[in-house]
C-alpha cells in the first residue's frame, strides 16, 4: 500500500486515468467503477454531507468576523492573529499538548495491561471484564460530576479516606498543581476500558502457534511480549493510538463542569477555550480559528503516528 | 446492496412513522415551540396545560433544557435565526445582549402601558433601551441560613430575621469565627455561589462602589475601584486570613449539603433553599436578612427567569397570546405555588400573603422593596461574569485582589471592544 | 508438566487476580458509591462524606423512591429512544463504514489516501464548531426533532471506517486472490469471506458505534429536545440545575443508564470467550 501522504502520485495517476480504467476492468483484483461505487459511496456520502460541509463552513467560517447582529465580514487571518497575540492562547497550548503526551501513552499502556490481564479465561474472569469497562457506561459529563463530589474536599469520600489513613486531605482540582494530573487521572479511570476492547480484538488476532513455536524455542515472557505480541499488534496500536489522539485533544466535558480552565489557567486546554469563545464570549471567528488549530494538530500528530507505525519494509499501519 | 439500500430507506421510513404524530398535531391548530429551563416535569406540566385549557386553539409544544445546558442551546438555535423557537426563557441579565443581537422581539405593544404591575427591580432587567424587550416570569431573593444548634452550641446570640435589625459583615465575621470548628469539620459561613457574581457583586455594592459604567461597557475604574477592591479583600479574607468559609465551594448544590448536613453553621442563598432546607426534617434552623458593610448600604441580589420572543417568529398572534397570558397574576401565582419565587407581580405578593407569611419571605419581600439591586445591565453580561468568576475564584484562592481585579477590568473591557464599536 | 512449572503458572496466576482485583477496587469504588447514594434518601447521600467510616458505603437507611419516581417521568421513554437510535446505528453503521474500509484496505483508486484523510479529518473537528452548520443543514432537510436527525449524521464514522480498513489490509491477499480467481464478486467475498473473519472488529466497531450514540448528548439536546425523542443523557442530565439538584433521581438514572449500556459489551465478551482459542496465551 502506498503513503498515507502520497499525494505527489496524485496527478500523475489523473492522466493515466483512461488506461487505469481499461486496466481496472481488466484486472480482477480491482473492481468495477460500480461496485467500487457501492462499496464508498454511502459512507462517504453521509460523511461529506454531516461532517465534512459542516467542517469546511466552519474552517471558512474562520476567516471571517461577525459582528452582533450575526453579519459576517471577512477578515483574513484576523482571528489567527490576534490569538496568537494573547498569552491565554499560548497557555493553553501549553497545558493541551502536556495534557496530550502524558495520557495518550498512559491510557493506551493501561489499556494495553488490562487486555493482557483478562484475555485469558478463567474462573471469573467476565466479573473483572466488566468491572475494566464499567466506567465507561457512564458519560464523560457524569464522570465529572460523579468525581467532583469523590474528591470534594468537604464533603467527598476520597478525602476522607486520605484524612483517616494519615496522608491528609488533597486539594485536587483547587490546586494549580494538582489540578491537570487530577483531570488525566479521571479520563484514565473512565476511558482505559473502550481501548482495552479493541486491544482484545486485536490480541485476539494473533496466531497461538507463533507463541507455542516460541516457548518450544525457550523465549521469555518478555522476549514473547516484545517480539511477537507488539509487532502483531502494530495496526491495532495504530488505530487506538490515533483515536485515542482524537478523543483526548477534544477533551472537555470535566474541565467545563468542574475547573472552568482553572485554577489558573492550570486546565485551560483548547477546547474549552474554543467552547469559551463560541457561547460565552459570542466570539464565533475566534472559536471556529480555534477549532481549525485543533484540528490540524490532531491531523498533523495522527499524521505522525500512522508513519512511526509502518512497519520495516515502509508498508504503512 | 439492495438489502443495505432497503434498511436504510424502511429506517426513514419509520423515523417518518414516528414523526407524524407532531405534524398531525400541527396541522390541527397552532404550535408554539417552547424552549422551557429544564425544571421537573411537575413544576412545568401544569403551566402548560392550564395555558392550552385557556386557549384551545395554541398547542405548546415544550423542549425542557438542561440549566448548564441552556445558554449553549439557545445561542445555537439563535445563531442559526430560524423562526424557532417561538418563545425561550431567558436569564434575565441576558435581556442586553439578546435585544442587542436581535434575538428578541419588543413586547411593549403587547401589554400595554400596564407595566407598573411588576416590581420595579423585575421591570429594570428586562428592559433595554427603554423598551420592555423580556416579561418577567421568576425573581429570587437572599437570606442568611442560621443553624440552631451551633449558634446554641457556640454560646453565640442569633441574628434576629428583622430587616430592621440586620447584622453587620464586620458582626457576620465575629459570630463565624466562634462557630468554625475545625475539629468537627464545621465552617462559620458557607456562600451558596462564591464565585458568581450573582452573589458576589452584593459586597462591593455594599460598600457604595459601582460595579460597571453607566452604559455597561467599561470595566475599568469600576471593577478595580477601591470600594470594589476593599469589599473583596475583605472577601478572600473570609477565606484566607479567617478560614472561616472553605475555599473551593464552587457546586451551589454541594454548598447547600454542606449546610444541611451540618458541616457550616451560616448560609448565604438564594429563595429555592427555603423549600430545599425545609425538607430537611432533622435540620433545626431559622433566617437572618443578608448581611450589610458597616457604613454601607444593605444591597441583596435579585432577578431570575424572564420570557423572550423570537422576532423571526411565524406565530406572531399565537407567541403574543402566550406573552399575554404568562403577565397575568393567575399564571405568576400558579407558578410560584409550583416552584417557590419571590413573584414578580407586586399583586401576587398580596394574593398569596398567607403562604408567603413565614420569616424568610417576610425578609424576601422588604428586601424586593428596598435593597434589591437586579445585576447592572450590559450587552456583555455573559463576557463580564464569566471573566469576574474566575477572578473571584483566583481571589478566594489566594490571589492579589487588586491585581487579579486590574486584570479581570482589562479583559472584560478587551471582550467589550465589540459592543462598543 | 514439571513442578517447577506447574508452581510459576499457580504465581502467575494468583499475581493475575491480585493485580485485577486491585484494579477492579479502584475502579468500581465510586461507582458502588454511585448506586449505593441511589438507594438512599437524597438528605442521606452527603451526610457520612467527610469522615473515613462504613457508613459511606452501608446506608442506614435504604430506599427506593430515587428508581420509582423515575417511572411517569420521561426517563423510561428517553431510555428507549437512545436504545432505538444506538441499535439502529450500530447495526446500519457497521454494514456502511466495513464496507467503505474494505474498500480502503484492499481496493486502488484515484486520490485514495486524500479520500482517506478527509474521513479521518472527519473525526477529528472539535463538535460545537460544526454544531451550528449541521443544525442549519439538518433542518432544512426538515428532519429536526425526527430520530433521523440523530441517526443519519452518526452512521458514518470515521475511526470505525479505520479500524475496518486496518482490520481488512491485515488479512492476506492470497485469501482475496483466490476468491476471485474462483469467480467470487466482490460483493460475496466482503459478505461471506471478509466479514465473517473479521468478527471482532465487527465487535468492537459495534460498541464504538452504540457507545457514541448512548453517550450523545449535545447534538441530541439541540436537535431532538422535544419529550418524544429525548435521549437518555439529556434526560439524567435534566436532574442537575443550579437552582436545586436531584441527586438522588441523578444517580438512580444514571446507575440504570448504566446497567444499559452496559449490555453490548457484556454481549461482545460472552461471543468472544466462545470463540477464543486458548493455546500459547498464559
Amino acid at each position: 500500500m502506498t503513503a498515507l501522504t502520497d499525494r505527489a502520485s496524485a496527478p500523475v495517476a489523473a492522466s493515466e486515468a483512461p488506461r487505469a480504467a481499461r486496466r481496472r476492468s481488466a484486472d480482477p483484483m480491482q473492481p468495477r467503477t460500480l461496485v467500487l461505487l457501492a462499496f464508498l459511496l454511502p459512507a462517504l456520502a453521509f460523511l461529506v454531507l454531516f461532517r465534512l460541509t459542516p467542517i469546511v463552513i466552519a474552517i471558512g467560517g474562520s476567516l471571517f468576523t461577525q459582528n452582533l447582529a450575526g453579519e459576517t465580514s471577512f477578515g483574513g487571518l484576523t482571528n489567527f492573529a490576534q490569538l496568537f497575540g494573547d498569552e491565554r492562547f499560548w497557555n493553553s497550548l501549553k497545558v493541551t499538548l502536556i495534557f496530550n503526551i502524558i495520557i495518550n501513552p498512559l491510557q493506551i499502556a493501561i489499556a494495553f495491561c488490562y487486555a493482557l490481564l483478562v484475555m485469558a479465561p478463567g474462573k471469573g474472569v467476565t466479573f473483572f471484564r466488566a468491572a475494566f469497562f464499567l466506567p465507561m457506561t457512564l458519560s464523560t459529563g457524569l464522570t465529572a460530576v460523579l468525581w467532583n463530589i469523590m474528591l470534594d474536599s468537604n464533603l467527598g469520600p476520597v478525602n476522607a479516606i486520605l484524612e483517616g489513613i494519615g496522608i491528609g486531605r488533597q486539594p485536587f482540582f483547587l490546586s494549580e498543581h494538582q489540578a491537570l494530573g487530577t483531570m488525566i487521572a479521571i479520563a484514565t479511570w473512565k476511558g482505559c476500558g473502550y481501548w482495552m476492547i479493541f486491544l482484545l480484538a486485536g490480541l485476539y488476532r494473533i496466531p497461538g502457534e507463533l507463541y507455542e513455536a516460541a516457548r518450544i524455542d525457550g523465549a521469555s515472557r518478555r522476549h514473547q511480549l516484545v517480539h511477537i505480541t507488539l509487532p502483531q499488534m502494530r495496526r491495532p496500536l495504530a488505530f487506538v493510538f490515533v483515536a485515542d489522539t482524537a478523543i483526548n485533544f477534544l477533551f472537555f466535558a470535566p474541565v467545563y463542569i468542574i475547573t472552568k480552565g482553572g485554577p489558573n489557567g492550570a486546565t485551560d486546554l483548547l477546547m474549552f477555550r474554543a467552547y469559551e469563545n463560541a457561547f460565552t464570549f459570542i466570539n464565533w471567528g475566534r472559536s471556529l480559528a480555534l477549532s481549525t488549530i485543533i484540528l490540524v494538530i490532531i491531523g498533523v500528530i495522527a499524521a505522525i503516528e500512522l508513519r512511526l507505525f509502518r512497519d520495516k519494509e515502509g508498508a504503512e499501519a | 446492496m439492495t438489502t443495505r439500500r432497503t434498511v436504510l430507506k424502511g429506517m426513514t421510513a419509520a423515523g417518518g412513522l414516528l414523526a407524524a404524530p407532531q405534524l398531525l398535531r400541527a396541522q390541527a391548530k397552532t404550535e408554539l415551540n417552547v424552549i422551557w429551563v429544564g425544571w421537573p416535569e411537575s413544576h412545568i406540566t401544569p403551566m402548560a396545560e392550564m395555558f392550552m385549557k385557556n386557549n384551545p386553539t395554541i398547542g405548546l409544544k415544550l423542549e425542557r433544557i438542561p440549566f448548564n445546558e441552556l445558554f449553549p442551546a439557545l445561542e445555537v438555535r439563535l445563531q442559526a435565526r430560524t423562526p424557532l423557537p417561538d418563545i425561550f426563557f431567558a436569564d434575565g441579565p441576558l435581556t442586553a445582549s439578546y435585544s442587542i443581537r436581535k434575538h428578541l422581539a419588543e413586547l411593549d405593544g403587547i401589554l400595554g402601558n400596564d407595566l407598573g404591575r411588576y416590581t420595579k427591580a423585575a421591570l429594570a432587567q428586562g428592559t433595554y433601551k427603554g423598551k420592555l424587550m423580556t416579561l418577567p416570569y421568576i425573581s429570587s431573593g437572599m437570606v442568611l441560613f442560621l443553624n440552631r444548634k451551633h449558634f446554641a452550641d457556640a454560646g453565640v446570640a442569633l441574628p434576629e430575621p428583622d430587616v430592621a435589625k440586620r447584622w453587620t459583615w464586620e458582626q457576620t465575621l465575629e459570630a463565624a469565627k466562634k462557630l468554625t470548628d475545625p475539629a468537627k469539620n464545621q465552617w462559620g459561613l458557607v456562600f451558596e455561589m462564591a464565585d458568581r457574581p450573582y452573589q458576589a457583586l452584593t459586597l462591593p455594592q455594599s460598600k457604595g462602589a459601582q460595579v460597571l459604567s453607566e452604559d455597561g461597557l467599561t470595566a475599568t475604574g469600576y471593577v478595580d475601584s477601591k470600594p470594589f477592591i476593599d469589599a473583596m479583600q475583605f472577601y478572600a479574607d473570609l477565606f484566607n486570613k479567617h478560614k472561616v468559609t472553605p475555599t473551593g465551594v464552587f457546586d451551589t448544590n454541594l454548598a447547600l449539603e454542606m449546610f444541611a448536613t451540618g458541616r457550616a453553621s451560616m448560609y448565604l442563598a438564594t429563595t429555592p433553599s427555603l423549600a430545599s432546607i425545609s425538607a430537611r426534617k432533622d435540620l433545626d434552623w431559622t433566617v437572618a436578612p443578608q448581611p450589610y458593610f458597616e457604613g454601607g448600604k444593605a444591597v441583596t441580589p435579585t432577578g431570575s427567569w424572564h420570557i423572550g420572543m423570537n422576532p423571526r417568529t411565524k406565530q406572531r398572534a399565537a407567541a403574543e397570546t402566550f406573552i399575554k397570558a404568562f403577565a397575568q397574576p393567575e399564571y405568576v401565582e400558579a407558578q410560584a405555588r409550583l416552584r417557590p419565587n419571590p413573584p414578580v407581580l407586586k399583586s401576587v405578593w398580596d394574593s398569596m400573603g398567607a403562604e408567603l407569611d413565614t420569616p424568610g419571605w417576610r425578609i424576601v419581600r422588604s428586601e424586593m422593596e428596598n435593597t434589591a439591586v437586579p445585576r447592572p445591565a450590559t450587552p456583555g453580561w455573559l463576557e463580564y461574569e464569566d471573566i469576574l468568576r474566575g477572578a473571584f475564584r483566583e481571589i478566594q484562592g489566594g490571589a492579589n485582589v487588586e491585581q487579579r481585579l486590574k486584570k479581570a477590568a482589562r479583559d472584560i473591557d478587551r471582550e467589550f471592544a465589540k459592543y462598543r464599536g | 508438566m514439571s513442578v517447577d512449572r506447574r508452581s510459576t503458572m499457580l504465581a502467575l496466576g494468583t499475581a493475575r487476580y491480585v493485580t485485577m482485583s486491585l484494579i477492579a477496587l479502584v475502579l468500581l469504588l465510586p461507582l458502588i458509591w454511585l448506586v449505593v447514594s441511589s438507594l438512599r434518601p437524597p438528605a442521606d447521600i452527603f451526610a457520612h462524606g467527610s469522615r473515613l467510616g462504613w457508613s459511606m458505603l452501608i446506608p442506614d437507611r435504604l430506599t427506593l423512591e430515587n428508581y420509582t419516581s423515575l417511572i411517569g417521568t420521561g426517563f423510561p421513554r428517553a431510555v428507549g429512544n437512545s436504545l432505538f437510535v444506538a441499535l439502529t446505528t450500530m447495526v446500519v453503521g457497521v454494514v456502511v463504514n466495513a464496507a467503505a474500509g474494505f474498500a480502503f484496505a484492499v481496493f486502488d483508486f484515484r486520490f485514495k489516501n486524500v479520500i482517506f484523510a478527509f474521513v479521518l479529518a472527519a473525526a477529528m473537528m472539535p463538535f460545537e464548531a460544526i454544531v451550528i452548520p449541521l443544525y442549519i443543514l439538518v433542518q432544512s432537510l426538515g428532519l429536526i426533532d425526527t430520530y433521523a436527525a440523530l441517526i443519519l449524521p452518526d452512521l458514518a464514522n470515521g475511526f470505525v471506517i479505520f479500524m475496518f480498513r486496518q482490520f481488512f489490509a491485515g488479512l492476506p491477499r492470497e485469501l482475496y486472490e483466490a476468491a476471485r480467481v474462483d469467480g467470487a464478486s466482490w460483493g460475496h467475498i466482503w459478505l461471506k469471506i471478509a466479514l465473517p473473519i473479521s468478527w471482532p472488529v465487527v465487535l468492537t466497531g459495534g460498541i464504538m458505534l452504540f457507545m457514541h450514540q448512548f453517550e450523545a448528548f449535545f447534538w441530541p439536546l439541540v436537535a431532538t429536545p422535544s419529550p418524544e425523542h429525548t435521549v437518555v443523557q439529556v434526560a439524567i442530565a435534566r436532574n442537575i440545575s443550579l437552582e436545586g439538584t436531584e441527586w438522588g433521581r441523578l444517580f438512580s438514572s444514571t446507575t440504570l443508564a448504566g446497567l444499559v449500556a452496559l449490555v453490548p459489551f457484556l454481549l461482545f465478551q460472552k461471543f468472544y470467550i466462545r470463540n477464543f482459542v486458548t493455546s500459547g496465551l498464559k
